[in-house]
Parts: structure tokens; C-alpha cells; sequence
């Protein structure tokens, strides 16, 4: 019986993992809308823009989520530590903004720019 | 009209002769509309910077054409030991290669030597004799990368940042961020040693969505440096002054009823800022009253090295009057022929022996007149390319494009003198550990220059944007 339980359970979170990962299609414009979201986020930093860079944060943090989980389908697991890398530096950027701390949440950003652009290199396509 | 209306006018068409009389001394054309009001009263005016500067002047030498530094700098007895055969597959993993010619056998020129200086022990191969003795001025930079694997694309990412076009290039923001320090000259030039402009164009001297004012001016080689800059031949010196004269007058009564028009003030300034040029440009580059051995040593003697060590002597007059950015973008080594610059996709050896020959003995004796003249320490000296060169062949007896892994370096005001920073790989294919990319590079002559990157910013479009776009670190390693 438990056996029973144990397979109908690990079909169901397989079931509910491949649409989770079916679900997200990271493409280029999907990439070009994150892409426009930090530059937005950089430019509120600097202009002190509180609120604007929270939402922008927040959005990144939630698109890097979504990043790593289609890399987690895809099994790239240097591709998942970058994503997860970045999603935690979009979720300090909200931190530091917060505080008004726009020195170091403008310096945390360009970390998440270069750990995008390290990605990049190895998975975006030439244009 | 009324002033309202006027001043809309003057607004809507790139706020009058003004900008239309500095455009004519301006490459590339362009009004002044991006500029507010009040920058315009007179936007070359000295600023202060974020903190003490470490150097006055930058002095940019683009080497076009991209040369195999793993010819001149970047020493690898590896790749010596395997010239000939396939590269081994774990030196191209994490990097996609497209370049034009392949992944072929790794190349290794027979001729090809390297030995150590100064007491700092850089390598240097044969093909620099003259700038090894300079070995501990230098901070290399040999984890350089960039994007993009054409010339055009690269080179625009190399001066303004970004492989689009539209944006400030790096002496553009400086200008902006500094103002000028000589009111007669241009704050920002542009100097090389070609019949024509370089390759790729004003885009990589653009003030992009900076106020127009901010951008390079291109000095032409010979003694005319500006177009159109010479009074027309049916007017006198003093006759122009007179018309100019009156014509502040006439501006400065009008003025006088509207103060708040800076835009009038502005106009008026631009008028006489070209008056200044059409004397002090001239003088500025004229070699006529340089000595013999100075001449000498920048190989103006030498046909091979005349172009270009005119250009240079021209790089430290114009250091000594206060230009902030002097942008030198390497010719061809020969009038004629194959080897318009460094780009070797064949021939490396014969590419590189005359475009090194080219550069070597001006870029030392540069660096030695700087020091003779005290000068070196408030000038930063930067040798750059849009990207490097494969280990592998291609053509048989060239190199590829390569913008994973090569090598630059600053010298004189403000480095870490006589340091290496960063590395490639054992056969110089990829960076190994940091890199440095443009924007990083930008970032540490900025910090140099006294600015902060996260903090030259300008307001386009509602958005804030400064120089290194989203990225940018200043490398602390290569500033003393």
C-alpha cells in the first residue's frame, strides 16, 4: 500500500514539475525584457527612485527564478548557480534600497549584470 | 518675435548659429538640442571631479585592426611546444568560437622570441626592441575581453561601451564630467595617421545623447588639423574679429534685456571658441619648433615610423595644453599594400613586423618625453584593441579573431607601474580567473580621471545613464 502511495506521489510532483518546466520558455525576448528591466533598475538606483527599483528588483528576482527553473529541467547546473546567484542579488538589491543604501545596491547591481553577461557567455546565442 | 518664442525657436532648431557654427568644427555635424539651457552657458567650463584626480590627461591609443598579443606580450612557451598540431578540446569549453577561419592547428611563428625586462620581468617579444626598456612604467592587463568578433562592432564596444551605435564614447563623458581645461582647444581630439578617417568612423569619438559640444574633434594629419577651420581667403584677421566684436555687442544688448537667455550667451561663446581654434589648433600640432633629437626619437626620420610618430608628438603637445582625451587610432604601416593594420588573418609575421615597427619607437619615446617633461605622472598612457588574436593559424600563417582572452595595458600617471594583472590560458585562448572587460577598463580610467562611473551619469530619456552602461569595475589591482 505504501509502495502504491510512494509511485502515485512521485507521478504526481513528475506530472506537476514538467508543466511547471513546460510552462517557462526562456527565450531571447524573454531575455531582452530582463535585459530592459536592469537597465531600468540601474538607472532608478541612481535617480533614488525607491519605489520604482523595488518593483524592478523584485521583478528580476522573480524572473531569475523562473531561470533557474528551466535550467534545472534542462540539467545545466552551472547555468541554475548563476541563476540562483543572480535571483539572490536581485533579492539584496531590494534589501539596500530599502535601507537607502543606493551606493552599495548600485554596486550589487553591477555584480548581477556581470553574472548575467558570465552566463551569457556560454548560453546566449550569437546574434 | 517675442523672447519666448524666440528662444522655442532657437530650441527647436539645435538652438541656432550658435550650434550651427560649432557643428562645422565638429566631426560628424550635430546641434546642441540634447543640452538644457543652463548647461549651455558654457558647457566646457572646468568641473570639479568626484575625488583627486590621479591623472589630468588620458591618451587612448587604439592599435586598429586588433594586434596578436600573444606576439608581442603574452608569452607561451605551450603554445611554441604545440604549434602544429589540433588544439586540445579542453581549452575551447565555456566559449562559442564562430570566428571566420575555423578552429585549425595552433600556430607558432619560427621567428618569433621573447625576453624578459626591467625589474619587473615583463615579457617582451622581438618585435617591440623600444618599448621593453619602458617594461616598469607598464600595467598589463592580461585578462582583457569583449564582445563581438568583427572589427566594427567591437571597436564601437572598445570606445563608447556598447556594441551599438548611440552612445557617448568614453572621452565624451570625460569631456562632459570635466569640462575643458585650455578654453582655446577642444577638450576631447582625435588624432591618427591615415589619408582618411579611420575605419568605423565619428561613432567612436560620438558624443551619442551627450550635448554635441562634448564630442571628439578629429585632427587631420598635416598642418590644416580641422576642415573648414582657415578665415575665408577675402577675410582679414583683424576684419573678423571687428565682425565678431560687433556681433557680441549687438548679442549683449539683446542680452542684456533678457539675462536669463543662455542660450544667447552660449551662441556667443561658440563663435569665439572657433576664433581661439583658428589660431591655437594649428599651433598646437605644428612640429616645426621641436628639436632634432625630439624628432628623432619619435622616428620622424625613419619613413617607417614618420605617420605615426607625428601623431604622437602631436598626442604630447596637445597633453601639455590640457587636452583631457586624446583618442590615437593606429594607421596603416604602409601607404599602400596589404597591411592597412594590424588585422593579420594571414601573414602575421610580415603584418606584425611592420605594424610593430610602426608603433614601437614613437610609443617609447612618448613615454620618455613624458617623463623628460614631468608630465608622466599626470597622464595616463592606455594601449587597447578591440579584441585580441587565436593561437590557432588560419590562412596557414595568421591568426584569428579572439575576444575571450588577450592582452592591454595602461602605463605612466596613477598605475600600478611594472604589475601584470590577470592571465590567459596556458596556449592563450581564454582569460583564466578575473577579467577585464571594457566597461572595466573604463571604470579604472574614470577612477583615474578623479570620477566615480556610478556617478557620471545623464539624464536620456528619462533614464539615468552613465558610462559602463549596467556593468563596470574599477580594477584596484592596476592602480598604484
Amino acid at each position: 500500500m505504501n509502495k502504491l502511495k510512494l509511485i502515485v506521489y512521485s507521478l504526481l510532483v513528475m506530472t506537476a514539475t514538467s508543466v511547471i518546466a513546460g510552462e517557462i520558455s526562456i527565450d531571447e525576448d524573454y531575455m531582452q525584457v530582463m535585459e530592459d528591466r536592469q537597465k531600468s533598475l540601474s538607472s532608478n538606483i541612481s535617480l533614488k527612485k525607491v519605489n520604482a527599483a523595488l518593483n524592478d528588483a523584485k521583478s528580476l528576482e522573480e524572473s531569475f527564478n523562473d531561470v533557474e527553473t528551466f535550467y534545472v529541467h534542462k540539467g545545466k547546473e552551472d547555468a541554475v548557480n548563476w541563476s540562483k546567484e543572480s535571483r539572490e542579488l536581485a533579492v539584496s538589491i531590494q534589501k539596500y534600497v530599502a535601507s537607502n543604501d543606493f551606493d552599495t545596491a548600485s554596486q550589487t547591481s553591477v555584480a548581477l549584470a556581470k553574472t548575467c553577461k558570465t552566463c551569457h557567455r556560454s548560453y546566449k546565442k550569437d546574434t | 518675435m517675442n523672447n519666448q518664442s524666440r528662444r522655442d525657436f532657437l530650441r527647436n532648431a539645435g538652438l541656432g548659429l550658435g550650434g550651427v557654427a560649432m557643428s562645422g568644427y565638429l566631426p560628424g555635424g550635430g546641434f546642441f538640442s540634447a543640452a538644457t539651457a543652463a548647461e549651455l552657458v558654457d558647457p566646457l567650463t572646468p568641473k570639479s571631479p568626484h575625488f583627486p584626480a590621479k591623472v589630468k590627461t588620458v591618451i587612448w591609443l587604439h592599435m586598429d585592426g586588433a594586434p596578436s598579443t600573444l606576439d608581442l606580450f603574452d608569452y607561451k612557451p605551450e603554445l611554441q611546444k604545440l604549434a602544429g598540431k589540433p588544439i586540445p578540446e579542453s581549452f575551447l569549453k565555456g566559449i562559442k568560437t564562430s570566428t571566420q577561419g575555423g578552429i585549425t592547428k595552433l600556430f607558432w611563428s619560427e621567428k618569433r622570441t621573447f625576453k624578459q625586462y626591467g625589474d619587473s620581468g615583463a615579457y617582451f617579444s622581438d618585435l617591440l626592441p623600444n618599448l621593453s626598456a619602458h617594461a616598469d612604467k607598464i600595467a598589463f592587463i592580461k585578462s582583457s575581453v569583449t564582445v563581438g568578433a568583427t572589427h566594427d562592432i567591437s571597436i564601437l564596444k572598445l570606445n563608447t561601451g556598447d556594441v551599438n551605435p548611440g552612445r557617448p564614447s568614453l572621452g565624451a563623458w570625460i569631456s562632459y564630467q570635466l569640462g575643458s581645461a585650455n578654453k582655446d582647444l577642444p577638450s576631447y581630439v582625435v588624432l591618427y595617421n591615415d589619408k582618411q578617417e579611420p575605419r568605423a568612423g565619428s561613432v567612436n569619438w560620438s558624443s551619442g545623447f551627450l550635448p554635441a559640444v562634448y564630442q571628439g574633434v578629429a585632427f587631420r594629419p598635416g598642418d590644416s588639423p580641422i576642415l573648414n577651420l582657415e578665415r575665408p581667403g577675402y577675410m582679414g584677421a583683424k576684419e573678423q574679429r571687428n565682425s565678431l566684436d560687433l556681433l557680441a555687442r549687438l548679442n549683449g544688448q539683446r542680452g542684456a534685456r533678457y539675462t536669463e537667455d543662455t542660450e544667447l550667451i552660449a551662441r556667443t561663446r561658440s563663435y569665439d571658441l572657433a576664433d581661439r581654434m583658428q589660431t591655437s589648433a594649428p599651433e598646437a600640432v605644428d612640429l616645426t619648433k621641436e628639436t632634432d633629437a625630439t624628432r628623432e626619437a619619435y622616428g620622424l626620420n625613419d619613413e617607417a615610423t614618420k605617420s605615426y610618430g607625428e601623431t604622437l608628438l602631436r598626442a604630447r603637445r596637445l597633453t601639455e595644453r590640457g587636452v583631457r582625451f586624446i583618442q590615437v587610432v593606429s594607421g596603416p604601416a604602409v601607404a599602400d599594400g596589404d597591411f592597412r593594420n594590424w588585422d593579420a588573418h594571414s601573414k602575421l609575421e610580415d603584418n606584425h613586423s611592420k605594424n610593430a615597427r610602426m608603433v614601437d619607437k614613437p610609443i617609447a619615446a612618448l613615454l620618455a618625453d613624458l617623463k623628460d617633461r614631468g608630465l608622466l605622472d599626470t597622464t595616463l598612457v592606455v594601449w587597447a584593441s578591440e579584441f585580441g588574436r587565436t593561437p590557432w593559424g588560419e590562412s596557414g600563417d595568421g591568426r584569428d579573431h579572439n575576444a575571450w582572452g588577450y592582452t592591454q595595458w595602461m602605463a605612466a600617471g596613477g598605475v600600478k607601474a611594472g604589475s601584470t594583472f590577470g592571465a590567459t590560458d596556458e596556449i592563450g585562448v581564454q582569460s583564466v580567473g578575473k577579467t577585464v572587460d571594457t566597461y572595466d577598463l573604463h571604470a579604472t580610467v574614470l577612477n583615474l580621471m578623479g570620477l566615480d562611473h556610478l556617478k557620471t551619469t545623464f539624464l536620456h530619456d528619462g533614464r539615468s545613464e552613465r558610462p559602463t552602461v549596467v556593468y563596470g569595475e574599477v580594477i584596484k589591482d592596476l592602480i598604484g
